[in-house]
């Protein structure tokens, strides 16, 4: 009897976690929404089916590419054997093609790149060493040390391990007009300067979608393209509230990349906004200003903290949160920076009359006063300094950025070549509006604008300012600081680390 | 001659024997030793990046880390989250204790697999649902609390920097609670039912054989999850980094910053090799005083050479 009341004390604890799972998956409150919620879920199930009937799987139809920017160097030597050793994660992650599991989408291996490479340049190996992202970093300086690096994936934040590309850049004229952007960085060593450190080979830049049949239900007009930040925090203040039709709530933001690990962007992205300079760069490290407790700065926060009381408690939680145009949404607006990807999603799923995509809203003041705040990820190339075969890496950066067949691979990839021709491919798979929303972006980004060491966001030379930005935007989104306390707690770190590190 | 041939002979049966050990250490020499006592080395240079120039600058990095507010820190929560991880020994020995008293039946090898196997799902799975099970809205726990405690709870387990080591250590028990079971049943089951049953004679209840026999005859191994969950607590890294959004932040608030997360930033997010290096030298005496203590304190090795 001891034994099996024993058995059954022990089933208890090891069901109990199983229990919990018996509770509904919604919060507290959300009761009457439930309903609404299956009859939406069903609706776009629906019309899932019929587009996947309607098209061959959800493949893209493949664009044309008309550039014609790439030449074969017949300068260089194309006689004696060479192989360019390819390393670090980004854009050459499958060898063949893949579809993703979510999206469902197919995309293209890198033997479409080895194997047009070779067309031009049969004696050039290219030897791909792609990593994961989860240590592309250790991976990258290890292959370096080792002498096996001759192309860096997304190495340009690596400035110490990278060739300045600006001499060949000189010397190749023509070249800088054909793409959008570089990747500069500033160094520590001359923080005053530019270096350029690689070339992106892809662009993300932000955008907004806006779920335009929310706003319709809400009665909100549709912003303006040239909207500006007072707009743009009114229209999320108004939109956040109960749907009068159906009873369900709706809030008026989800803010960049939210429970993600590029929250604290979203500080860069409000202080170009409000004209802050955060960082004022000198020549060397003692003379830089670093101002986030400017009364710009910290508009940029409470910026960020007047937008959070428009999102949902689990986004500003932070865990768990989708940020997926299926139409299951709860929220009016969303920052994102996959453009791409998310028109042919919406498409697939039959949602394009449900988004519409928007620039950032401009800037308010300052040297780029009217142009969208500019941010852009990306996934650029680089050269190792100690290459023994830097003329072929440089040829394949200008191959990967401006060859038709390059460029047509990185389109089908469902991202955006740093490549001003590629717009027309582009408009072949997504709408025009789409398309439009991206090449403004990407024109009006001001010259060596980069994501790493920018004007209000530096995570090279000033110590951990990346994380310490997380957990500052993140305290004011929830909260727990106010924007002037984070606006000290930022400068506090900085100091603290000029101070200690000089 | 003779004793020439005789020396060889026994320096070659000898050289059979020591062959297994040079193996051993050679492979500790170039992949433990040398690695660490480079790391020694480059915590008193101002090396940027790893590989590249550098040139030395004496203590400046421990000076630098040890008047860092985050540095320490990180250090306080990597302590405190390691201390509280050791809720695994006493809770591992219950279950154990309850599943022996199940004797060697089939009932028994069942709990014993059912309780283990949490410890062979991988890590970031268990995370990743977790992040469901813990999170303040809508969360399953507060779901299960909100319907026992009849009012709605909305605690962020993962989230509220108030709690979240309280969070984690939970998330990091039911992880790792089976191994903890398995290695206190393993030495419970060691212990001679002789003794049992002589006290049993003397009148001894249950209790009084828990407090007098059994603890006691499970030091050794008591001690053994000392020091390693300890060791174990110290390293913390792959949950914290998933819970926080995949950044060394240590989100909410820094609270879930271990040690082990910061040097990782300062060796790859903002390449600081000389500084990482520094706080590497630092974690690796922190662990080896408190191994050095818990073995002293609770008589392991001796255990052990007895």
């Amino acid at each position: 009897m001891k034994k099996k009341l024993l058995s059954v004390l022990l089933c208890v604890s090891m069901l109990t976690a199983m229990i919990t799972g018996c509770g509904k998956d919604q919060p507290p409150g959300n009761e009457g929404s439930s309903e609404q919620s299956s009859e939406s879920s069903a609706a776009q199930e629906e019309s899932k089916e019929e587009a996947e009937e309607s098209e061959e799987g959800l493949k893209v139809e493949a664009a044309v590419v008309t550039t014609s920017g790439y030449e074969i160097n017949t300068d260089l030597d194309l006689e004696t054997e060479v192989t360019l050793d390819i390393v670090g994660p980004a854009l050459f992650q499958n060898e063949n093609e893949t579809t993703d599991l979510v999206s469902g989408l197919v995309k293209p291996g890198y033997s479409v790149i080895a194997d047009r490479w070779n067309e031009l340049y049969p004696n050039v190996k290219l030897n791909f060493n792609i990593c994961p992202w989860s240590d592309w970093q250790s991976s990258i300086t290890t292959a370096c040390l080792d002498g096996n690096a001759d192309v860096i994936m997304h190495g340009a934040t690596m400035i110490d391990l990278t060739e300045d590309l600006a001499p060949y850049i000189e010397a190749d004229p023509g070249y800088r007009d054909k793409i959008y952007v570089l990747a500069t960085r500033r160094t520590t060593e001359k923080p005053s300067e530019w270096k350029v450190s690689g070339i992106s080979g892809y662009t993300a830049p932000w955008v907004v979608w806006v779920d335009v049949e929310k706003f319709k239900a809400m009665g909100v007009d549709l912003p303006s393209d040239d909207w500006t930040i007072e707009e743009f925090m009114d229209i999320a203040q108004r939109m956040t509230g109960k749907d009068p039709d159906t009873g369900e709530d709706i809030w008026g933001m989800q803010m960049y990349s939210s429970g993600g690990g590029n929250l604290f962007f979203n500080y860069m992205l409000f202080a170009y906004i409000h004209g802050a300079q955060t960082f004022v760069y000198g020549d060397t490290l003692a003379d830089c200003q670093v101002n986030f407790d400017s009364p710009e700065a910290i508009q940029a926060f409470q910026t960020i903290a007047d937008l959070a009381q428009c999102e949902s408690p689990e986004v500003r939680e932070g865990v768990a949160v989708s940020g997926t145009l299926d139409g299951t949404n709860n929220w009016a607006m969303i920052m994102k920076n996959t453009p791409i990807a998310d028109y042919l999603q919406i498409k697939e799923l039959g949602l394009t009359d449900k988004y519409k995509i928007y620039n950032a809203p401009v800037i308010s003041a300052g040297e780029y006063k009217g142009i969208p705040s500019p941010y852009f990820g990306d996934e650029n190339l680089a050269m190792y300094k100690d290459s023994d075969a830097k003329e072929w890496v440089w040829e394949f950066i200008k191959f990967m950025t401006t060859d038709e067949v390059a460029t047509q691979w990185i389109v089908d990839n469902l991202i955006y070549p740093n490549n001003k021709e590629a717009i027309d491919a582009v408009m072949e798979i997504i709408d025009e509006r789409t398309a439009d929303v991206m090449n403004r972006a990407m024109s009006t980004m001001p010259e060596n604008f980069n994501g790493s060491t920018n004007d209000n966001f530096n995570n090279v030379s000033f110590g951990s300012v990346t994380a310490n930005l997380t957990t500052a935007v993140d305290d004011v989104i929830n909260g727990r600081q106010t924007a002037e306390e984070a606006a000290e707690f930022m400068q506090g770190t900085v100091e603290e680390f000029l101070s200690i590190s000089q | 001659m003779k004793s020439n041939v005789k020396r060889w002979k026994r320096f070659k049966n000898d050289m059979t024997w020591y062959s297994f050990i040079i193996v051993s250490l050679l492979v500790l020499l170039i992949f433990t030793y040398l690695p660490t006592m480079a790391t020694v080395y480059f915590s008193f240079t101002n090396m940027g990046t790893y590989g590249t120039e550098y040139k030395m600058v004496g203590l400046k990095n421990y000076t630098v880390l040890l008047g860092s507010k985050s540095f320490l820190n990180a250090f306080k929560n990597t302590i405190l989250l390691a201390v509280y991880s050791l809720v695994k020994i006493p809770l591992g020995f219950l279950l154990a204790y309850a599943i022996n008293s199940l004797g060697r039946t089939p009932r028994q090898t069942f709990f014993r697999i059912m309780f283990y196997i949490p410890s062979i799902i991988t890590g970031v799975s268990v995370i990743l649902v977790f992040q469901y099970v813990l999170r303040g809205n809508g969360g399953l726990l507060n779901n299960l609390l909100s319907k026992l405690l009849r009012h709605e709870v909305t605690t962020g387990w993962l989230s509220d920097p108030a709690i979240s080591h309280l969070g984690v250590t939970i998330l990091n028990v039911w992880m790792e609670i089976g191994y903890f079971m398995l290695m206190c049943l393993a030495s419970l089951q060691s212990i001679p039912t002789e003794i049992y049953d002589a006290a049993v004679v003397d009148g001894a209840n249950g209790l009084q054989k828990m407090v007098y026999i059994t603890i006691p005859q499970m030091k050794s191994c008591f001690s053994f999850l000392l020091v390693t969950c300890m060791i174990g607590g110290f390293a913390r890294f792959t949950d914290l980094y998933i819970i926080g959004g995949s950044t060394t932040a240590g989100r909410p608030s820094g609270t879930l910053q271990s040690l082990l997360m910061y040097i990782y930033q300062y060796s790859f997010e903002s390449p600081q090799y000389g500084l990482s290096s520094a706080g590497s030298v630092i974690l690796s005496i922190i662990t080896l005083i408190f191994t050095l203590v818990n073995v002293k304190l609770s008589g392991f090795l001796k255990e052990d050479n007895g």
